[in-house]
């Protein structure tokens, strides 16, 4: 199982209740195929930074969740055959977590010799002013 | 160099990073682990008038989290978050 964060555009010309039944339909698809939502976040409706099919609003959705590479493929496909859903992007998050960790390692490493040399970290706010 | 904590006078007015002052990673001030291209208030801090990225001589970002912070602008675009050219 690999996290994933899939956002979802859907077409402005719905109702939000259409929207909400296009969100439960796929939330049946992900868990009929074996994934686990961990999170639903819907953002309702937003002006796109571009047109996109003519359209320059959108209602987004937001999916959090564990699921095997088949599961993503399975949903990228019912995305691009639904005429509702004008973008989609679906990016894995478990191996960007595994970095972060190292970051985080690094950064207390780091502090941890600032420490000893006696130099005193710089608040943020003192920093950015 | 170390800049007066508490300065008299005008109160400083937050300049974009193009003005004249000692540059600094924001993402390393933030001990930021991870840039969110959900964040389009962040990121929109480093894609001005344009859409382009800022470079890292002028935003002073570092070179691992500017690798990062293009990444994410780049996500953003692709779901339509960020615009990918502005005239």
């Amino acid at each position: 199982m690999r996290r994933y964060e899939t956002i979802f555009i859907a077409s402005p010309v719905l109702t939000d209740e259409q929207v909400d039944d296009l969100v439960r339909n796929f939330e049946g698809i992900i868990a009929e195929q074996g994934g686990e939502l961990l999170k639903t976040d819907k953002w309702g409706r937003k002006k796109l930074a571009y047109e996109v099919q003519k359209f320059s609003e959108g209602y987004y959705t937001l999916f959090e969740l564990n699921a095997g590479p088949s599961l993503i493929a399975e949903l990228e496909r019912r995305f691009r055959n639904h005429d509702s859903v004008i973008k989609f992007l679906s990016v894995r998050m478990d191996e960007q977590a595994k970095a972060a960790d190292r970051q985080k390692v690094r950064y207390e490493r780091e502090s941890k010799r600032k420490a000893q040399a006696g130099i005193k970290d710089r608040s943020p706010e003192e920093v950015m002013g | 160099m170390k800049r007066k904590a508490d300065a008299k006078g005008k109160p400083k007015k937050k300049k974009a990073f193009g003005g004249r002052r000692s540059k600094f990673c924001k993402f390393c001030v933030e001990k930021s682990t991870f840039v969110d291209y959900k964040d389009v208030k962040t990121l929109s801090a480093f894609t001005p008038e344009r859409g382009k990225v800022l470079p890292r001589r002028t935003s002073g970002v570092c070179a691992p989290h500017q690798r990062q912070l293009v990444e994410a602008i780049k996500r953003a675009r692709n779901i339509a978050l960020l615009p990918f050219a502005t005239d």
